[in-house]
């Protein structure tokens, strides 16, 4: 079955339909557009399925295309393609889905959106997607050292945006980084 | 409060969603739909060599441009292949602009009724598409109503139903006796992406006969929503908020685009005026605004450039109306050129239909026009209730 590029896809794609939907739900700004954006996803993996590293690390690297593919269709690319009208309607019609997230308006949520793009997602990949260094070295392709400077960067410039919006520092240290 | 609390779903949450069964219809659907096409070159390097798809799902293709381009029009984002190289003037084609300013004065002058219990819309929508021996071309209709409900806590409802497919032309009826004159057609893999049924994710089968009517609640941001602008439901209150002036209007749409943009979007020139001439469609097409809004998102549209007048035609129901729109020529995606129509009468600037229409090319060497459609039979208010159908989704 996993031997042809047709079974092989199969395979990759039951195991990473859930995590990759997650991923572009947690980064739409409007659920609307996630079944587009998930589509997108698994169009180029399909093109590129010899490229699709073995094991999990498929999911890393499908990560990775569906960021490229969120930021193309923030850039305009957007369409409503028919082939994602059945997904698109199981999400527009589930309360939980297209409710904002909790922390969408609080003052958290404000400074997390202010950061760069680079350290929101690193900080995302570890916050949402549950990433450790090594699945973030496979998700960024860089080595395992770099991530950790990146790393500590990204949180250094959060506690400080933090501080400025005068939120209580350590409590946040120790609950979600 | 952390940083677990921004995110919209947790992976786990997924578990209970129908959209996270990867053996559900949006999902399956989606796969089907991807593996339809041949994966690129890539494939072959395995030695492996992919024959290629059946042959119908090539002709078929270039269709399937088209029904993507469609599904854009209940939300019209339109992305458009070169909008600025075609014509350098400053405004939309004369005929184009005196049409579309007409329109406007028309839809000023509209006497409708301003309130009532339900803003109600009745669509027919066809989808045309080829038989899987490519002999000739099928049309699949819907008839939906959409009854938004503007008291407060009032159930909005959408009222689908399927109305059968048939041959399109008298050539395409030959063709379809010749064939034995099926009542279903089956198809090799999952044709959904090519013949429009996606509301209907288990049908590789598309059937001739009608099936019965079914009721959906309209649920989550649905409620309270008189419809959706710049693809965003939007309260009644909002809508009341539209503002009516041109000038006004551009603004106001202007920085609702910009509220939603973000990631750099926003400051996309192509995006905005993209995104703007979306705008006022959604208002022209469906919403539920006074005449002098509509006016004003005529007189929008009228500045833009690359809007053509298409003249008088009859639209997919046999009315006359005035069109407007502009062709797409072949590009990635689709090998055909195709046309955007957008037809409106010119009596009361009300929308008729919009269409996309694209050629494909049959078995023996025939090639066929193949459109996609949502014709507008209602458009309005009413105090009247909605006949529920007693299958509910």
């Amino acid at each position: 079955m996993g031997s042809t590029p047709h079974g092989r896809f199969v395979q990759i794609y039951e195991h990473a339909y859930r995590p990759v939907l997650g991923y572009v739900l947690r980064r739409c700004q409007d659920p609307d557009d996630a079944a587009d954006v998930v589509a997108e996803t698994f169009a180029i993996a399909w093109q590129r399925v010899n490229e699709i590293p073995a094991g999990d690390e498929a999911r890393f690297w499908l990560y990775g295309v569906a960021r490229k593919a969120l930021a193309n269709h923030r850039r305009g690319e957007r369409r409503h393609e028919r082939r994602a009208a059945a997904l698109r309607e199981q999400i527009i019609t589930s309360p939980a889905l297209t409710k904002p997230p909790p922390g969408e308006y609080t003052q958290l949520g404000r400074v997390f959106r202010s950061l760069n793009d680079d350290d929101r997602e690193l900080l995302s990949l570890v916050a949402w997607e549950k990433l450790d260094t090594e699945q973030l070295a496979h998700t960024l392709g860089i080595t395992r050292n770099a991530v950790r400077v990146r790393l500590h960067r990204a949180r250094k410039r959060f506690m400080r945006a933090l501080t400025d919006a005068g939120i209580d520092l350590p409590l946040f240290e120790r609950s979600t980084l | 409060m952390n940083l677990d609390d921004l995110a919209r779903v947790h992976d786990d949450d997924l578990n209970s969603e129908p959209a996270g069964q990867v053996s559900g219809p949006g999902a399956q659907t989606l796969l089907s739909s991807i593996m339809s096409q041949p994966p690129a070159q890539g494939a072959r390097a395995h030695g492996r060599r992919w024959r290629g798809p059946a042959p119908w799902v090539a002709a078929a293709a270039s269709l399937a441009a088209t029904v993507l381009v469609v599904t854009m029009v209940t939300t019209p984002e339109v992305q458009r292949a070169n909008p600025a190289a075609a014509s350098p003037s400053p405004g939309t084609q004369p005929s184009a602009r005196r049409m579309l300013l007409a329109a406007a004065s028309a839809a000023s002058a509209a006497k409708q009724p301003m309130q009532g219990a339900y803003w109600l819309t009745t669509t027919v929508s066809g989808t045309d598409a080829i038989s899987p021996d490519r002999g000739y071309v099928i049309r699949l209709r819907h008839v939906q109503e959409k009854w938004l409900a503007r008291g407060p806590g009032a159930q909005s409802w959408r009222i689908r139903q399927y109305l059968g497919a048939k041959p399109l032309t008298s050539e395409d009826r030959a063709a379809w006796r010749e064939a034995g004159s099926p009542t279903q057609w089956k198809y090799p893999v999952d044709m959904t992406p090519y013949v429009g049924v996606a509301a209907f994710p288990s049908s590789e089968i598309v059937r001739a006969a009608v099936e019965e009517k079914a009721a959906s609640r309209l649920r989550g941001k649905w409620k309270g929503s008189g419809g959706s602008l710049t693809k965003e439901l939007v309260s009644w209150e909002e809508l009341r908020r539209v503002p009516s002036g041109e000038r006004e209007l551009r603004a106001y749409l202007e920085q609702r685009i910009t509220a939603r943009a973000k990631g750099g979007s926003e400051k996309d020139p192509g995006w905005r005026k993209s995104a703007l001439e979306s705008a006022c469609m959604e208002i022209v097409f469906g919403l539920p605004v006074s005449p002098t809004v509509r006016a004003a998102a005529y007189r929008i549209l009228a500045t833009m450039p690359e809007m053509k007048s298409l003249g008088r035609v009859k639209d997919p129901l046999g009315r006359m109306g005035e069109a407007f729109g502009y062709h797409r020529p072949p590009g990635p995606g689709n090998e055909n050129p195709y046309e955007i129509a957008y037809i409106i009468d010119p009596a009361t600037g009300l929308p008729l239909a919009h269409s996309v229409t694209t050629t494909v090319e049959l078995a023996h060497g025939r090639t066929a026009k193949v459109t996609d459609f949502t014709a507008y039979q209602q458009l309005g208010w009413t105090d009247a209730e909605p006949s529920l159908p007693a299958k509910r989704d």
